[in-house]
Order: C-alpha cells, then sequence, then structure tokens
C-alpha cells in the first residue's frame, strides 16, 4: 500500500451534490467496506449463524425477519421449503450507505419538484427529426381510443419493469428464496438508486428540452382543443421519453444483478433477463404507437435508462481492490469514481 | 351495549381468522394516472397468514400505519383504535388521496372483528382536469372522459364494506360485499368518474361484490397465496354491470412487509374505458408499523 500514493480530489454526489464524503482507503479497510488484498473470496458461511457478507456484530438489513427478536411475538411465519445455496455479497463490492440514501433522496426531491414546474416556454425539437415522421406514420393507431389503450398498456408494462427489480428479485427471490436478506437489501438500495437517477435525469430533461409530443400538431383539428392531453402541461414533455428510460433502467437492473448473482438457476435468468428487455422495447414501441412520442424520444429514453441500469450497478460489483492492485502494473495515473458507504468519491490513483 | 359486545370480542382470543380490507388510493405513473380501487383486491389474500403475526400483540389503545408503495404510488393510511392492531380491532381509518388527476382524503370507522370486517366512511375528491359528464349519453368512450369542458368534477361517496374469510387447507376464500353512495353533485343527472371505484357513476348507489380463492401453491409455506379473483360492479340508475376478473398474489415475509400484486382486467362494462377501469399495476410493497 506503500507502494503509490493516492489523493482523493472530490468527494461528491452525482447530479444533485447531496453530502457525500469519500471515505479514505484507509477508513474503508477499516469498516470492511474494501477488504484487505487478498481477501477476495466470498465471506464464508458462520457455522455459528453469521449470514454471509454481515460482519459479527454488524446490523443485519431492514429485510431480516423482525419477529425474531421479539419474544412476544409469536411468530407464524414458516421457512420456505426450499433449500437453495444462500447469495454472498463478496468483500470487495462496496456496499451502500448513507451516502447513498441521501443520494436516493435527493434524486427523488429534485423529480417530484421538477414534475411540478411547467415545462420552459422556449419549446426545443419542435418538428420531427431523422426517422420520426416515418416511424410515427407507421405505427400510430388511427383510433384515439386506440392510442390510449396503448398507452395504458405501456404503464402496466412499466410498473411491471420498475418493481420487479426489488419486488421480486430482492426480496422475493434474494431475501425469501435464496434467505439472504443481507445481499438483497444491497440489491434493493441499488435498484432504487438506479431508479431515482433515472426518474430524475428524464424530468430535469424534458423541464429543459421542452419538446411538443407529436400528437400536439392535431390538437384543434383531428383533436378536440379541449381534449385534456391538448390543455395538460405535459404535453411538452416529450424529450425524452420517462416511460422507455425507465423500463430500459429496470430490464437492465434486472440482467445486472443476474450477471452477479445467479437468483434463481442460470436458465431461468437468461429467460428473465431476455423477456425484461423485450418486456422494455414493447414499452417503449407502445409510446410511440399511442402517439405520446417520437422515434428520438424512446430511442433517447432506451440508452440512457439502460447505461444507468447497467452503470450503477456497476458502480457497486466492480471489483475495486482487483482494479487498484492492477493499476499498480501500469506507470500511469488513473481517476475512477467508485461508491463509498456515504457518497460517491472521485480517487486519483497513481 | 354494541361497544361492549365489540370489545369483548376484541378482547377474546379468538383464533378465527380476520377479514381484511383496504383503503382508498390514487397512483399516478408520472404521464397517465391509474387509479386504484377502494378496497385493494390483493388485501383479500390470505388475511389469516399476514394477520397472524400481529395476533399475539396485547389489547391497547394504539395508532398504526400502513403504507403501500410501488411505481408509483405511495399509500399511507393511518389507524386510530383499540384492540390488536392490524389483526382484531375497532377505530377510525384515515388516509389522503393525492394523484395527478386530484385530491382528496378517505375517514371512517372500522370493526375488524373475528370472522368479519366492517368499515363505513366517506371518501370526498376533487378532479384536476377531468369534468362532470353529461347524463344522457349511453356509454362512454376514453375521449370523453379525458376532455376538458366544464367544472371540475367532485364528488362525495359514502361507502360501506364487509368483508369475510374462510380458510381450508389448501388456501382461503374471501368474499367482500360493498354499498356506495356518490353524492355531491351540482346537478344530479350528471355523472362523474369516481376515482377509486374506478366506473362512472351518477349520483347514485353502487354494490359491489368480489370473491376471491388464494390457493397455498406451497402447503408449507402459506405466506405465499396466488388465485383467481371475479370483481362485480352495479350501477342500477345507469344499467350499468361491470365485470373484472384476473388473479391476485401475496408474499408475506415478516410481521412488517410484504409484497402484492393483483391483476384484474376489466371484462365487461358499457363504457369503453380502457385499462384505467382495471386491478392494474399493483406490484407493490406494503409495509405496516403499529404502536406498542
Amino acid at each position: 500500500m506503500g507502494q503509490y500514493w493516492r489523493v482523493h480530489v472530490v468527494a461528491l454526489c452525482v447530479l444533485v451534490c447531496a453530502p457525500a464524503v469519500a471515505q479514505t482507503q484507509d477508513e474503508a479497510e477499516k469498516t470492511g467496506t474494501r477488504p484487505e488484498p487478498g481477501t477476495t473470496e466470498p465471506a464464508p458461511v458462520d457455522p455459528a449463524g453469521v449470514k454471509p457478507g454481515i460482519s459479527p456484530g454488524e446490523a443485519e438489513s431492514p429485510l431480516a425477519d423482525t419477529e425474531k427478536d421479539d419474544p412476544n411475538v409469536e411468530k407464524k411465519t414458516e421457512p420456505l421449503p426450499i433449500e437453495a445455496p444462500l447469495l454472498t455479497w463478496k468483500p470487495e463490492w462496496a456496499r451502500v450507505g448513507t451516502g447513498n440514501y441521501a443520494f436516493i433522496g435527493a434524486t427523488a426531491a429534485v423529480s417530484i419538484g421538477t414534475s411540478l414546474l411547467r415545462p420552459l416556454s422556449n419549446h426545443n425539437l419542435e418538428r420531427p427529426i431523422l426517422f420520426d415522421e416515418g416511424v410515427r406514420n407507421s405505427l400510430r393507431f388511427d383510433s384515439l381510443n386506440a392510442r390510449y389503450a396503448a398507452r395504458d398498456l405501456s404503464d402496466v408494462f412499466l410498473s411491471m419493469e420498475i418493481t420487479w427489480p426489488i419486488a421480486v428479485d430482492a426480496l422475493v427471490l434474494a431475501a425469501g428464496v435464496r434467505r439472504s436478506p443481507d445481499v438483497a437489501w444491497e440489491m434493493a438500495v441499488i435498484d432504487a438508486e438506479a431508479i431515482a437517477l433515472s426518474t430524475a435525469l428524464q424530468q430535469v430533461t424534458t423541464f429543459l428540452v421542452s419538446r411538443p409530443r407529436p400528437y400536439v400538431e392535431n390538437c384543434g383539428s383531428q383533436l378536440s382543443p379541449d381534449l385534456n392531453d391538448c390543455v395538460r402541461n405535459g404535453r411538452y414533455r416529450s424529450f425524452y421519453s420517462g416511460h422507455s428510460s425507465m423500463a430500459f433502467t429496470g430490464a437492465s437492473l434486472i440482467c445486472a444483478h443476474r450477471m452477479r448473482h445467479e437468483l434463481f438457476g442460470k436458465t431461468a435468468d437468461i429467460v428473465t433477463c431476455a423477456t425484461a428487455y423485450a418486456a422494455a422495447a414493447a414499452t417503449a414501441s407502445l409510446r410511440v404507437v399511442g402517439d405520446m412520442h417520437n422515434a428520438s424520444d424512446v430511442i433517447t429514453g432506451a440508452i440512457i435508462g439502460t447505461a444507468i441500469g447497467l452503470g450503477i450497478p456497476a458502480l457497486h460489483y466492480r471489483s475495486w481492490e482487483h482494479k487498484r492492485r492492477g493499476s499498480r502494473a501500469g506507470s500511469s495515473y488513473e481517476i475512477s469514481l467508485y461508491p463509498t458507504g456515504n457518497g460517491i468519491g472521485l480517487a486519483v490513483v497513481h | 351495549m354494541l361497544t361492549a359486545m365489540l370489545i369483548a370480542l376484541l378482547t377474546a382470543q379468538a383464533d378465527a381468522p380476520s377479514a381484511a380490507t383496504d383503503d382508498h388510493v390514487v397512483t399516478t405513473d408520472g404521464e397517465v394516472v391509474h387509479v386504484s380501487q377502494s378496497v385493494n383486491t390483493a388485501d383479500l389474500v390470505a388475511p389469516t397468514v399476514d394477520r397472524a403475526a400481529w395476533k399475539s400483540g396485547k389489547r391497547r389503545f394504539f395508532a398504526a400505519t400502513t403504507v403501500d408503495l410501488g411505481y408509483i404510488y405511495l399509500r399511507p393510511r393511518l389507524s386510530l383504535g383499540y384492540g390488536a392492531p392490524h389483526f382484531q380491532w375497532m377505530g377510525i381509518e384515515m388516509n389522503p388521496i393525492f394523484s395527478r388527476q386530484g385530491v382528496g382524503a378517505w375517514g371512517g370507522v372500522r370493526f375488524a372483528l373475528p370472522y368479519i370486517d366492517v368499515r363505513a366512511g366517506a371518501r370526498g375528491f376533487y378532479q384536476f382536469e377531468r369534468s362532470f359528464l353529461p347524463g344522457n349519453i349511453d356509454s362512454f368512450d376514453r375521449a370523453a372522459l379525458e376532455t376538458s369542458g366544464g367544472e371540475h368534477g367532485h364528488y362525495v361517496t359514502m361507502e360501506t364494506e364487509l368483508n369475510t374469510a374462510i380458510a381450508t387447507k389448501i388456501g382461503e376464500l374471501s368474499l367482500l360485499g360493498s354499498a356506495s353512495r356518490v353524492t355531491g353533485f351540482d346537478d344530479p343527472n350528471d355523472y362523474v368518474y369516481e376515482d377509486t371505484l374506478r366506473l362512472i357513476v351518477g349520483s347514485s348507489l353502487v354494490w359491489r361484490a368480489r370473491a376471491q380463492f388464494a390457493f397455498y401453491p406451497i402447503p408449507t409455506f402459506r405466506q405465499f397465496a396466488i388465485g383467481p379473483a371475479v370483481d362485480v360492479l352495479g350501477v342500477p340508475t345507469r344499467d350499468e354491470l361491470l365485470v373484472r376478473a384476473g388473479f391476485v398474489t401475496r408474499i408475506v415475509f415478516n410481521k412488517a412487509l410484504e409484497v402484492r400484486g393483483s391483476f384484474v382486467p376489466t371484462l365487461v362494462s358499457r363504457d369503453r374505458l380502457g385499462l384505467i377501469t382495471s386491478d392494474f399495476t399493483e406490484l407493490g410493497l406494503r409495509w405496516r408499523w403499529a404502536t406498542e
């Protein structure tokens, strides 16, 4: 460790500057966030009952069974009769901390606040671009009621895509089937972090870009000017598609966790991942079919959503110790972002 | 006398299952609003399991909360009463209703007794975008519903619900009946979209009957339940009979936390409103808490 020096240049939180203080390497090693070199193997199952990935004395996740500590409460829940290996959170993977919770809260506040604002009066991208017009003419339903049905269906898909990573993957599979509430909590917070960032980024962008939705050009002609779509502020929130970005964020989270944990068997995990992306693509397509977005809106959303859905988990799952040791072989500086116990740090390593 | 009887019932350590009801909530996904039902279908799944963990608490005066969280809705509900919270109790319940479509609140009394669960109260709602609908139209489509052009819709729904549950070895049968009266119209001939019942009504009575059977797919793990549900609502003055059918599911993790979902689309209705009348997108978390 003394062979090189490192400087924590900035401790920051992405996007909204939530208060975060980057941990030093030594502090991280003390708290177990980062392991000593060579301790990259998964934590063993403690025969005394300590869950893998949890240090003795460390508080368990909020997903742990709350009944066991209360002798006055009659325990009615039953163990799941499935023998599946426990999941482990590798020591080199960064655990969630105060900074992550602050980040989620701050981005949620940004999302809510921005959603209440009227998009800027200076509209951008008012005309279709690239292939927007052709795709719209090809995919859009003719009937207004059919377009409403497409929108509603996209809502159903979106809800499933966003809820699935936390409710099913983290809670049902990781905490329930695999009996690993510690890992489940880490997964759930990572999911919440990605979803919050994806939502905030989309809300801010739609507010700033203020692009009219495709149907706006038909208000007063094909569409009644009294139609709610033609009067509400949301008609200028076309770029980019929140449904598309959120659906792809959810699908990417579903896949990202399965790349590190075999949640329900390899085949089932692959099928689930593929299905999630197919559903995300359907969600995005339905937004065009429902005339709520241009093709450029949903494609942009898909790209950003995928990047966030894969990027945020990658920050946590990245093997920091391995990267650090590997960088010694080179002669250059390495600048990297990494999650800490209470924020996201920017490190310059030589 | 009645109060004494109720207290006696609550004080008795009955092993009988309690029926379950839920709250009145409106949800939003940021662009298109979904409105959930007055009684969440999923709430009727396996009440004996999720409530059993609360059974052993001593009878007392308490404050309790139930919070439903999903994408994207947050449904807080406050209960004040006497008994074993979330199991057998009596008291008052209230919850706010927020959505892009409007604001409102529910308040009422509840008696969660052995074998039956009774609730009565009122729900007020003010619509931001939707208006009252003309009462001389037989069938509405979605475009008609989504067109402004009049006074903002507002109404008060008086509601009484009765629930019961019958447990078996393979699952649990849950039954619900309710009667609602929608009032508060400026013009009694108008209609309005009732955001919680999710159908178009006049200033009139709405009845509701629902049945579902939640199977225990894993007999030794009754926290997991899934099964079919049928929901029928009638508006006699409109000659409307709305039928929903689908399935509901729930997994209970501990006394505080469970995952629940309902997927009950509308199959029959005289109106063509699309999925907003269905019981969809209800995959989410439920968290319970109560004072000791």
